[in-house]
């Protein structure tokens, strides 16, 4: 049981009701709703400005950065509302990790930044932070292509091994539920078939929100499909009722604007 | 537009273009000129008291003969102390106003004081410090008490240096430290720290190199023209530094030993300031090419 989630329970789940993002007038999400299980890949879609990342953010209470946006509604993983003033954000991002769109390396080596989070939170006893970079490093799909330069700088990676390395960080300190922003769209198609690949082994085992601009990386990946619109998530289903069976006009639009654009 | 008015509006702003450069390389002929100009002027006079003995050897004859051994280990005891006493500081001032003080009036008003006492003349630290850590405090006059006036001022230098490399942190790496679950102490120590470490390094030296070439604040708290040679305690302990060295020297500038021996020390004093100054030059650059590597 991790440190703060006394109500984790073996199956977990992430569940929004009614979620409310303003900034002033302007409602950046409005009142969504979904629930996703553990095992799960939810694929949010949605043209920019829609609230994807407004939601995602507010997933792991990274909103609560930005004092000028408030939030209504309720998030609860494992039934404990996220909100809730006993919940400590930081131990909240450690169960909730995220992935953002571009990637971001600490300066240090790449085995520095594999265990960056695990070091600095004090997580593991450093002699066990071979065996650590080794895990992560595999989960990511870096593992065989960096093994033999870990302390090389991490500055020297690729854009897509960065954000390989930017996953196994996140997945360092093993969160439950992790949040994918965009993660794929500066790099090329092979880096962008690596992550794919790791985010469907990672979504085996865990939650995994997606935000995506690209329908066919929803379609590869994701077992669950949402389409968000001005704030609100028009249409959520199964992947294949999603792309074969769209109910909203508003997602027969968007799908088929997607497929004439070959996106 | 007829063509003659085009050709007359690109002539006259070919002209400012042409005058606006020719004052700008006037400009830095001349400042450069002036530099280089001193400089040699040092080197070329105070190379000749340049010896072996002149450097590890203690004064005689009130400066006439002998060397600067005492005044170039009080110049170093002074840099050490202020750097101890304006490093932390520096950096608590730093970290208080970009980190923890969120009201735009109150960050306003630390930066207005920290601008102000940059601003503040030396002789007026000095006085303070005679005032404050000679009599108040009961150091005397002491490696301590002028130590400490010049930690006090270049603690602006500092901690400006430090705040401009904690703001140029790139949010996204605050970011993701905080997305992984960091709290504010753990992101500051994680990411804002090593960042910021060359700011406080370059900014500390650059204050040094002012700090080590200052008379008046050491005059009233520190220093005395001969006598003591290494401090053995802290309070009443004077020592003697080669800005005040030069400065009595210069007093007694009928005599030509004395006027040859205060080029020397200046010479010394400036290779010392000029290592400072080149450090921190070069760390500065490190810091922007190799920092995030």
């Amino acid at each position: 049981m991790r440190p703060g989630s006394d109500t984790v329970q073996e199956n977990h789940h992430l569940e929004v009701e009614d979620l409310t993002v303003t900034h002033g007038e302007a409602k950046l999400v409005d009142r969504v709703g979904f629930r996703i299980e553990r095992g799960t890949i939810l694929a949010l879609l949605g043209p920019s400005g829609a609230g994807k990342t407004t939601l995602l953010r507010s997933l792991n209470r990274l909103i609560d950065l930005d004092e000028r946006l408030e939030v209504s509604g309720s998030i609860r993983i494992d039934g404990q509302d996220i909100r809730d003033s006993r919940v400590d954000p930081n131990i909240l991002r450690q169960r909730v990790g995220m992935i953002f769109q571009k990637p971001v390396v600490f300066p240090g080596s790449i085995r520095d930044n594999a265990v960056f989070g695990v070091r600095h939170l004090g997580l593991r006893p450093r002699f066990e932070e071979d065996e650590t970079v080794r895990r992560v490093l595999i989960q990511a799909g870096l593992h065989d292509e960096v093994v033999s330069r870990l302390h090389r700088p991490a500055s020297e990676l690729s854009q897509g091994q960065q954000q390989r390395l930017c996953i196994a960080r996140a997945l360092g300190i093993e969160p439950e539920i992790i949040l994918f922003d965009e993660p794929t769209s500066s790099l090329d198609p092979r880096s962008t078939g690596v992550i794919e690949a790791a985010i469907r082994s990672l979504g085996e085992e865990r939650c995994v929100v997606l935000v995506t601009h690209d329908l066919e990386q929803a379609r590869r990946v994701a077992h669950r499909v949402g389409l968000m619109h001005e704030g609100r998530l028009v249409e959520l289903s199964d992947a294949q009722e999603f792309f074969g069976n769209p109910q909203h006009e508003i997602t027969k639009e968007y799908l088929g604007r997607g497929s004439t654009r070959g996106v | 537009m007829s063509d003659m008015f085009l050709r007359r509006r690109s002539i006259r702003r070919r002209a400012f273009d042409l005058l606006t450069a020719g004052v700008c390389r006037s400009g830095f002929l001349f400042s450069m000129g002036l530099i280089v100009f001193l400089i040699a002027q040092i080197i070329f006079r105070g190379g000749a008291s340049i010896s072996l003995e002149f450097l590890t050897s203690p004064m005689r004859d009130g400066g006439l003969s002998g060397g600067i051994l005492y005044q170039i280990c009080g110049t170093m005891i002074l840099i050490a102390t202020a750097g101890s006493v304006a490093a932390p500081l520096a950096l608590g001032l730093a970290l208080l106003e970009t980190e923890y003080v969120k009201n735009m009036f109150a960050r306003r008003t630390i930066q207005i004081l920290i601008h102000s006492a940059n601003a503040i003349p030396s002789i007026l630290f000095g006085l303070f410090g005679f005032f404050a850590l000679v009599k108040m405090a009961g150091l005397q006059k002491s490696w301590l008490a002028g130590g400490l006036v010049l930690g006090m001022m270049i603690l602006p230098t500092t901690a400006v240096a430090v705040k401009e490399a904690i703001d140029a942190i790139p949010s996204a790496y605050r970011e993701q430290a905080i997305a992984l679950g960091l709290s504010k102490p753990k992101e500051i120590f994680a990411v804002v720290l090593p960042r910021s470490f060359f700011g406080l390094i370059t900014g500390l030296l650059l204050g040094l190199s002012r700090a080590a070439g200052e008379t008046a604040p050491v005059m009233f708290t520190a220093c005395v023209f001969y006598g003591p040679t290494l401090p053995h305690g802290i309070r009443d302990e004077p020592i003697l530094s080669l800005p005040y060295h030069v400065f009595n020297l210069a007093q007694d500038s009928l005599k030509p030993q004395a006027m040859q021996n205060a080029w020397g020390a200046s010479l010394v004093l400036i290779m010392i300031v000029s290592c400072l100054s080149l450090t921190a030059w070069g760390l500065r650059r490190h810091q922007m090419t190799e920092a995030w590597r």
